[in-house]
């Protein structure tokens, strides 16, 4: 019985592996956005999250590859910080203003569920883990 | 090991003997808080939004030009940008009127609103909704705008709303016009949180700017109106006024509008937003109870051994029954907690969404609130799994232990 | 003073619709050191008025005394705090908590109501588990162990509160020869080393062999052998 819950835990982890890795893809190779520059040379806002998110892609993507205290919590904080900064506007990090654009219109719903897809996972990890024993 | 702490460990060792069976419960309590506390955070927050509507729409009456009036709800509560003008004469029309001693309507300040979209040029220069204001007249942008600079708005000088990204100081361009940010608005949880504000010279200029690099003609003549906003006298209804106000400005393209409309119209529709939350409230906390104590009564039959060898040891029928319920008590709580903090999660990530989806004015609760909800989601959780648990825990002490032990 | 007192204890059943007794006036008497046994056929009334005796079950008249005290009109906490105190229980049958390794189904009893006077308790159990040669096993599972082993972690988890008497329910049922002279080796070391109290009801010829008094359950009633 523990044994079937700790080969599904692995499929989760391998799950959360492969989105992380799509999550990291999403801004700039699946759904490229932010390419061009503001008449004064500088980034879009949509650019800093683009990069906040490749980030947590990595990130997410290397914690699935190891086992650390928690772990499932880092990884749906991380999940949860890529989506709530950038949609809120938190520090410089935001969404262009127009709905029409890449960022609001494609790229972000996108991530976004990616990113719902790994904090699911991640919240089914942590109720696993309570549920199976330490016994050897 | 075991310890002091003899009901956790065994209730901990016992959740992990039926980690499937325990998953059911997890998940239905996570379920039920999850949804808990982002109903009511939901509702709270549409209360609080169509609250401040209520408090900051000051006008009894609105005049906007004929063909608007079923786009005036998705300007003021999503700030959709847009720009419209009245005919010209649009004041004069309604001084005639208010000097017309045959026509008693009451009406008792008179202050005109010029809109203005910006332009979706370039990559950064999203449309926003300008709105220039008149300083004399204005009843109703004005106390909120004085109370966020404490002066008169100079000309060049621009008021953003919440949701307008640039600080106080910053410089924004509009139409090649460099404007000073001289204060931000609160949130209201309506347009004018996405909304820029500015006095009736710096919004012609702009118009004027405007009309420039569109090469189109956007108003006939100085004066731009968009809509006028009317404040009756005490004593004089709403309804009435604005009816009358109708069968005499319609020729002329005027539209009159009573604002209780959008109040009502919002209230109605939190109203029915508020029951079908609590039904479905309702319906996952039956769920979840079911299946709780319908899981713990199965697992007290299979456990019958287990009881009987601790009644032999010498539990007690109150101890027996404490350790069934801390074992619902740390699965509740569990589940209770996930569920909480990802409706928490949710609420934040997807609040933009929500409020553009509902089109409702929406105020998320201040924290000391916020956390009151979540505390009170997760204990009534935990409570509807205790309770749900009740039964097993009682009928687990209460069995004889002579028949009890025959089961190990 | 008598440590185990039963008085008259009669006990009623009903079975499809009629009374039938279970127990009939049984009296017995056990002293500090006794080891008594009582055999009979199965459904003669020695599992039930076992159960008397530990305070389990309670009979239809008669009285039971234990360590001078009367269980009679005791609330179910007091009966399980002197369970847990006074008697050290063995329940037919393989009666451990698999959830739990072995030295913690041993010291499950310490812990229902654990005592700051106690010492030890963990130290205790390991030594209870070197004498009956079963340390090895202290983080095993139940379901890892034979019969054999179990039954003696089981007498090991009836020894772990220092009880006044151990009452034991078929210790050797399903056991083979071997381990039912091992069992029953270990009763008698307790009870002659330690002097251990003891009273078990067993019909296995060979368990009978040990013991100091012997009485027969025949339908009900308690009559003693010599």
């Amino acid at each position: 019985m523990h044994s079937k819950i700790k080969i599904f835990a692995r499929f989760l982890n391998f799950l959360i592996l492969i989105s992380g890795v799509t999550l990291a893809l999403t801004p700039f190779i699946l759904f490229p956005v932010c390419e061009g520059l503001r008449l004064d040379g500088s980034r879009m806002i949509c650019f800093n999250s683009a990069i906040l998110i490749t980030a947590s892609g990595v990130l997410i993507a290397l914690s699935a590859l190891i086992n650390f205290k928690f772990k499932n919590i880092f990884i749906a904080l991380i999940a949860l910080a890529s989506f709530i900064i950038p949609v809120n506007n938190f520090l410089s990090f935001g969404l262009c203003g127009s709905l029409e654009h890449e960022c609001q219109a494609v790229m972000m719903p996108k991530a976004g569920m990616l990113i719902a897809l790994i904090i699911l996972i991640s919240f089914i990890n942590l109720i696993l883990n309570f549920l199976s024993s330490e016994r050897r | 090991m075991l310890n002091k702490n003899l009901n956790l460990n065994l209730a901990l060792k016992n959740i992990r003997m039926r980690p499937q069976r325990n998953f059911c419960i997890i998940l239905s309590l996570l379920i039920f808080a999850f949804l808990l506390f982002a109903g009511s955070v939901l509702l709270t927050g549409l209360s609080n939004g169509s609250q401040s509507m209520a408090d900051r729409l000051g006008a009894d009456i609105m005049l906007v030009p004929s063909g608007y009036d079923p786009h005036i709800d998705s300007i003021l509560l999503s700030g959709k940008p847009s720009t419209f003008y009245l005919p010209e004469d649009a004041l004069n029309k309604l001084n005639e009127i208010n000097s017309n001693p045959d026509i008693d309507i009451g009406i008792g300040a008179v202050s005109p609103q010029t809109f203005l979209a910006t332009l979706n040029a370039s990559c950064c220069s999203y449309p926003v909704q300008l709105i220039g204001i008149d300083y004399n007249s204005d009843f109703i942008v004005k106390p909120w705008l004085e109370s966020a600079i404490h002066r008169e708005l100079n000309d060049g000088e621009i008021i953003t709303g919440y949701h307008v990204s640039g600080q106080p100081g910053e410089i924004l361009k509009f139409f090649n016009k460099d404007l000073l940010i001289a204060g931000r608005l609160e949130q209201t949880g309506m347009g004018f949180d996405s909304a820029i504000f500015m006095n009736k010279n710096t919004i012609a200029v702009l118009a004027k700017e405007a009309e420039r690099i569109t090469g189109r003609k956007i108003s006939n003549k100085s004066g731009m109106t968009s809509v006028i906003m009317l404040k009756l006298k005490p004593g004089y209804d709403s309804v009435v006024s604005a009816g009358e106000l109708n069968r005499q400005l319609n020729k002329h393209g005027i539209y009159a509008l009573f604002s209780k409309k959008f109040v009502n119209k919002i209230s109605d529709s939190l109203s029915i937003i508020s029951s079908i939350i609590k039904f479905i409230l309702i319906i996952v906390w039956l769920f979840a109870v079911i299946i709780i104590a319908l899981l713990f009564t199965l697992s007290l039959s299979e456990r019958k051994g287990e009881m009987g060898i601790l009644r032999v040891l010498g539990a007690s029928r109150n101890k027996l029954t404490s350790l069934i319920l801390t074992e619902s008590l740390l699965t509740s709580f569990y589940g209770a907690i996930l569920g909480a903090i990802l409706a928490a999660a949710a609420v934040f990530a997807l609040r933009p969404y929500i409020i553009n989806s509902l089109k409702m004015p929406f105020l998320l609760p201040d924290i000391f609130n916020l956390i009151l909800l979540f505390i009170s989601a997760i204990l009534i959780s935990v409570l509807t799994g205790a309770a749900a648990s009740g039964y097993a825990a009682f009928k687990a002490g209460r069995d004889d232990i002579y028949n009890a032990a025959k089961n190990f | 003073m008598a440590l185990l007192k039963l008085n008259n204890i009669s006990k009623e059943y009903e079975r499809g619709g009629k009374k039938f007794p279970a127990v009939n006036n049984a009296s017995l008497e056990i002293n500090q050191g006794d080891y008594v046994n009582i055999t009979g056929r199965s459904g003669s009334g020695k599992s039930t008025l076992l159960n008397i005796a530990a305070g389990m079950l309670s009979p239809s008249s008669g009285s039971v005394e234990l360590d001078g005290e009367l269980l009679n009109f005791k609330s179910d906490k007091e009966l399980s705090l002197m369970r847990n105190n006074k008697i050290g229980f063995i329940p037919q049958g393989l009666a451990a908590l698999n959830y739990l390794s072995v030295l913690e189904n041993i010291l499950l009893p310490f812990y229902l109501y654990p005592d700051k006077n106690f010492g030890d308790a963990d130290g205790y159990a390991r030594i209870l588990l070197e004498k009956f040669n079963i340390e090895k096993l202290a983080d095993a599972y139940p379901n890892e162990l034979s019969g054999g082993e179990l039954r003696r972690v089981i007498i090991a988890r009836a020894l772990i509160n220092r009880p006044k008497i151990i009452i034991a329910d078929e210790p050797t049922a399903d056991l083979d020869l071997e381990n039912i002279n091992n069992i029953m080796q270990i009763f008698t070391k307790l009870n002659e080393q330690d002097g251990t109290t003891l009273l078990i009801v067993s019909h296995d010829q060979e368990a009978l062999a040990y013991g100091k008094k012997l009485f027969i359950m025949s339908e009900g009633v308690l009559s003693l052998k010599n």
